[in-house]
């Protein structure tokens, strides 16, 4: 059961003054340390870095029951490994293995209520999977830029709603390339205690 | 003395943009578009520098990136290269390498000891005598080197990223942008990279008034530079290529990691100097750097000079210089005939004098070897000898040389390429390339510009069908032709001068033939012994000649002497390019703000960052631990432990899995329970500990050393795999966070917190409960690893600062307080518990470590069991125990590592050390011989300074004993 208490975000202390915009249904909180005043979607289209640690909650899923349990639970799964598709109104799956997923979706959705119920039986051949990544949002024309300098995969090329499991400024992290039209996304999960590294590594990076 | 030239076609320089700037405490002007040393010529500046051994006054010389002598620092940096750097308004520059001043260095001195100091001669005079060494060393290291490191200079990071192409075209010359056109317009993506600053290459400076091929060039460049599938990369230096193309791009800011599936390797040929008598002063330049004077920083070179030919370039570069109006005095050709030329029909036409036949026998110095008076000029006998005795002076102030020409073939070496040598050419010329690079041009020995644009596009559409575009038709491939526009041997001995091989090195011919009498007749020896190649330049202007004089020496020819191996990088890389942005991850765990809010001093434990102890205002950091220890001793403390290694063990196979990788037992384990567990490798090593806890038959979750938890989580997948067993791992170490609440009133704060039922009988010792915490998630552990009533509270690291928090207020009426590592390890000290890779080293097992009680070893199988089975049986080397200083010592404390010695013997070494302890004396922890562990055994610990102190061996645990405060 997802606790009421909200999460908190692993870089909360350095995202002082940062506003909220909502591209798509998405509650996103944006920091914007390199421009004078809040965000706008010119600033969302050229560059931007968000984070959404704290409007976001996930959970995994692991074994070889893994792919029925979730499917008894309605959850539509991606066919291919690192694929993902969409999960309810604001949230997705990712396949990580063949035996392996992660849901996510935002903390005030309770889609996750009865799976959670479902897994605190600990059911043969089902493993829940604690997953407190932070999830940053990489956005803008220029967001490959900045992917360039610190990963060694061509973002670029990758096809739009494919997760890659990579390095980022030489830390272990999971990146999707955001299937949304309107801009170039990347969403980023990195574990929780390097998300201040990499937040500011990446916000020295954009300046 | 200002040798600007009128504005010249195709200049680089922007007259737009006057730069001021100061070299060696005298302002001087350029312009936007110089290079440093292009602006210094301008200024009738040509001594630029001095050479790195004997400190001779040395000048322009290749103008190409390749000069080693013109050198120079400011105030943030050093070794900049005059002909590879663009001036910057402000520069206040100074030549590197001198005592005193590029003008008054006291270390010219060193060119008239010169034949003191032949070949090697470092490697044979300062050995002995040995007690001479020290001071020989420091004053070599005092002389030696390029250049001053800034030490107090603030670090730069620089942007170093990847970068992605289809194919990379390497040089931007005709060949190169013909072939990076071709390649382009089959619709493969293109990124052209070229060292300069403009697109062009040898069209841009080596015209020799045609102005049909400064036309053609601007129409290539436009072309290519308008071309959607072509990414330019001007002032970018191909530094290194390695395996699968992987190419390190270099410019101004960044270092580029680039991955290409293709490449096109157009990078031209490097001009090749004459080898005469003082061929290194300033003056003396390769004809190819005169014509870049010229036509792209419009700078007259000399006023009359001598030109030193033996192709059809050097007529050229003659025709170039009369245009530029340096009056040329002379033409002296080493060949006897021209062959079918039309420079050398219009120098003639234009009535200079020509010696056919002819070589530069020496240049004659000016005052102070700072520059040339002229020019010694023999003929040449049929033979190929100087005829001395023939010789006469030409007055000039410069030499331009133009005799011939290296591949810059680098990268093609550097992916695996072979090049053999082509006397057509008389050049080394590709013969064997990876099946996904190409070479192109003047690189693989087609001189003739339309020659040269034809093998460019046949090297773009090869590239383009190589990787599916476009058709199967080819252009044919141009064949290598003659005349050759290189000499086979332009080096020429001189009785009493010194005609320099190397200028980077300061390495003359007769330092080559010395090297070879002495044996090194070997390429790669004698450039060892020799260190020819070895200089800044990498040899880009001498090894072509070395090769030639040691194939001499050798009576051997050029493939059979071979030539010394490629290797990145092409030109320097400053260590800021390669260090890039720096990055150092760091972990913190979720409650680090707290802790620095709380004035935590912070020290680094593996890749995280631990609270070491939080710091008291008035209160130094021993006395500040010291209470952190008590505090949980007499009330309750609270511990941030989230880093601990965390692991989730689950499946059919989970307890087979922990019963071998183990040392202890897990299939009677309760569910409900938890144990300690030790781990070893095949060698009976200890490698890590924690605890196991069993929540249901087949899923565990272990704990991990912190600093040792990626690792052994690595290997627990490694076994896995290898024993092929069904269960399921995960790591959530960064997941799921943890504290450690101890002390005697800790069950007191967490029943204020959690419905769990935490009394004795409730929740005993070794048990382990899910419940929540503060309104979170949480699974507690009863622990006792800092020796009292203790609990580990794991909670998802999201909501941890919230339950830290909570636990800190609950409390507040225990007089709770936050306790840091340093605390933690008192506390274990004084139980006796040892922390693996603090007090186990890489050789230590269980039984060595007083940990044989961990050891099940009636189990059927567990990772090290065959060797524990032996060691068991063998008697023990050294014994993990307790040492105590006497109460009330005042002296000298033991530190880890400090040495127990007895009889002069080490028997032993100190592990652990505490010289404050809750108990009132110091305690630690040492490895002794077997024959001094008995308790109450004095032994003697040689402490810093060479002091020694006596201690007591002792049982442990110090504390508690009977285990009775942690239950």
């Amino acid at each position: 059961m997802s606790p009421a208490i909200p999460r908190t975000s692993p870089i909360e202390h350095l995202l002082n003054g940062v506003t909220r915009v909502g591209p798509r249904q998405t509650e996103v909180r944006l920091a914007s340390p390199w421009t004078d005043g809040p965000p706008d979607n010119a600033a969302l289209q050229n560059l931007f870095l968000g984070d959404l640690s704290s409007s976001t909650t996930k959970v995994g899923v692991k074994g070889p029951r893994a792919a029925s349990f979730l499917e008894s639970q309605g959850v539509q799964l991606p066919a291919e490994v690192y694929a993902t598709v969409a999960y309810g109104v604001e949230g997705l799956v990712a396949k990580l293995a063949e035996q392996e997923f992660i849901l996510e979706t935002t903390a005030k959705d309770r889609v996750f209520d009865p799976l959670e119920n479902g897994l605190s039986e600990a059911p043969a051949g089902l493993l829940r999977v604690e997953h407190q990544e932070a999830t940053f949002l990489l956005c803008g024309r220029r967001a490959n830029e900045v992917m360039s300098q610190v990963c060694a995969i061509d973002m670029s090329q990758v096809h739009p709603g494919t997760l890659v499991l990579t390095r980022a400024a030489v830390t272990s992290c999971a990146i999707l390339r955001e299937p949304w039209p309107e801009v170039l996304a990347y969403r980023i999960w990195v574990d929780a205690s390097l998300a201040e590294y990499l937040w500011e590594t990446l916000s020295t990076i954009i300046g | 003395m200002n040798l600007r030239l009128p504005p010249q076609p195709g200049e680089w320089i922007d007259r737009s943009q006057p730069i001021s700037f100061r070299f060696e405490g005298c302002d001087y002007q350029g312009y936007c578009g110089d290079l440093i040393s292009s602006a210094l010529w301008a200024n009738g500046v040509h001594m630029q520098g001095r050479s790195f051994k004997y400190h001779r006054p040395r000048g322009i010389y290749s103008l190409a990136g390749h000069d080693a002598n013109a050198v120079f620092e400011d105030e943030t940096k050093t070794n900049i290269r005059g002909d590879l750097v663009g001036l910057r308004s402000g520069m206040d520059l100074r030549a590197v390498n001198t005592k005193g001043g590029l003008h008054h260095d006291r270390l010219s001195i060193v060119d008239r000891f010169s034949k003191l100091m032949p070949v090697g001669f470092y490697y044979k005079a300062f050995h002995t005598p040995r007690w001479l060494f020290p001071h020989y060393e420091k004053q070599i290291r005092q002389i030696a080197g390029l250049g001053a490191i800034r030490a107090g200079q603030t670090a730069q990071l620089t942007p170093k990223d990847y970068g992605f192409c289809q194919v990379l075209v390497v040089g931007a010359g005709p060949s190169g942008l013909s072939a990076a056109l071709a390649v382009a317009d089959q619709g493969v993506d293109v990124l052209l990279v070229d060292e300069h600053a403009h697109l062009g290459g040898s069209l841009t400076w080596q015209s020799g008034g045609d102005e049909k091929s400064r036309e053609l060039c601007q129409e290539l460049v436009n072309l290519a530079q308008a071309h959607q599938h072509i990414t330019v990369r001007t002032n970018t230096q191909v530094a290194g290529c390695y395996a699968d193309l992987w190419v390190a791009l270099v410019d101004d800011v960044r270092l580029t990691k680039l991955r290409a599936q293709a490449m096109v390797v157009a990078s031209g040929v490097i001009e090749q100097p004459a080898v005469f008598g003082n061929n290194d002063l300033p003056g003396v330049m390769l004809a190819s750097a005169a014509q870049r004077l010229i036509h792209l920083y419009a700078v007259k070179p000399w006023q009359q000079c001598v030109a030193l030919v033996a192709n059809s370039d050097g007529y050229r570069a003659v025709l170039d210089l009369h245009r530029a109006g340096s009056s040329v005095a002379a033409v002296v050709d080493l060949r006897d005939d021209v062959g079918d030329c039309r420079f050398a029909a219009q120098v003639h036409q234009l009535g200079m004098r020509v010696l056919m036949g002819s070589m530069i026998y020496e240049a004659v110095p000016g005052a102070g070897k700072r520059s040339i008076r002229g020019a010694v000029v023999c003929p040449l006998g049929a033979d190929g000898r100087l005829r001395e005795n023939q010789s006469q002076v030409i007055d000039c102030d410069g030499i331009a040389m133009s005799v011939g020409w290296a591949p810059a073939g680098a990268p093609l070496y550097q992916v695996g390429g072979k090049f053999s040598y082509d006397p057509t050419v008389e050049q080394l010329v590709p013969r064997e390339m990876p099946d996904n690079v190409f070479a192109a041009g003047r690189v693989r020995g087609v001189f003739g510009l339309d020659e040269r644009l034809t093998d460019g596009r046949r090297a773009g559409l090869e590239v383009a069908r190589k990787l599916g575009h476009g058709s199967n038709e080819l252009p044919e491939k141009i064949s290598v032709t003659g005349p050759a526009p290189s000499h086979p041997y332009p080096v020429f001995r001189h009785a009493k001068k010194k005609n320099f091989i190397d200028l980077d090195e300061d390495l003359h011919f007769i330092d080559l033939v010395n090297a070879h009498q002495e044996g090194f007749d070997n390429i790669e020896l004698i450039k060892r012994y020799s260190t020819v190649g070895m200089g800044p330049s990498q040899g880009k202007i001498a090894n072509m000649n070395s090769v030639r004089v040691l194939a001499r020496l050798n009576d051997k020819s050029i493939d059979q002497t071979g030539t010394t191996t490629s290797r990145p990088f092409y030109q320097p890389v400053s260590l800021e390019h390669l260090a890039g942005r720096r990055f150092h991850p760091l972990r913190r765990t979720p409650m680090h703000r707290w802790h620095l809010e709380a004035h935590a001093e912070f020290v680094h434990v593996g890749s995280w960052l631990r609270p070491e102890y939080y710091a008291v205002a008035g209160q130094d950091r021993e006395t500040s631990i010291l209470q952190e220890a008590s505090h949980v001793r007499e009330y309750a403390g609270l511990m941030d432990v989230s880093t601990l290694g965390k692991i989730e063990v689950a499946g059919p196979d989970a307890v087979s899995f922990l019963e071998r990788i183990y040392t202890g037992r897990f299939a009677k384990q309760n569910t409900g329970k938890l144990r300690y567990v030790l781990a070893c490798d095949e060698m009976g090593v200890v490698i890590d500990d924690g605890i196991a806890v069993r929540w249901s038959d087949n899923h565990f979750y272990v704990t991990a050393t912190t600093s040792g938890a990626a690792d052994f989580y690595r290997e627990m997948q490694r076994w896995a795999l290898i024993w092929d067993m069904d269960v399921q791992l995960v790591d959530v170490t960064g997941h799921i966070a943890a504290m450690n609440l101890a002390g005697p009133q800790s069950r007191e704060v967490l029943r204020k917190l959690t419905s769990v039922d935490v009394s004795p009988e409730g929740f005993p010792f070794l048990g382990v409960r899910r419940g929540e915490v503060a309104g979170i998630p949480a699974s507690l552990m009863r622990v006792g690893f800092v020796g009292e009533l203790g609990y580990e509270i794991h909670v998802p690291a999201g909501h941890a600062a919230h339950v830290w928090t909570e636990i800190m207020r609950a409390g507040a009426s225990s007089k709770i307080r936050p306790f840091g590592v340093e605390a933690q390890r008192l506390l274990r000290l004084e139980k006796g518990h040892l922390i693996v890779g603090q007090d186990t080293d890489a050789l230590t097992n269980p039984y060595e470590a007083n940990m044989a009680w961990a050891v099940a070893r009636k189990k059927q199988f567990f990772v090290g069991q065959r060797t524990l089975q032996v060691l068991n049986e063998r008697p023990l080397t050294r014994k993990l125990v307790g040492v105590k200083m006497a109460p009330g010592y005042r002296g000298p404390f033991p530190e880890e590592c400090h040495l127990i010695i007895e009889q002069g013997e080490m028997i032993g070494r100190v592990t652990s050390f505490a010289p404050r302890s809750t108990l009132g004396y110091g305690l630690g922890l040492v490895f002794v011989h077997p024959d001094w562990s008995e308790a109450g055994t004095k032994v003697c610990i040689c402490v810093d300074r060479g002091a020694k102190i006596e201690a007591e061996i002792t049982s442990t645990p110090f504390y508690d004993p009977d285990d009775l405060r942690q239950k």
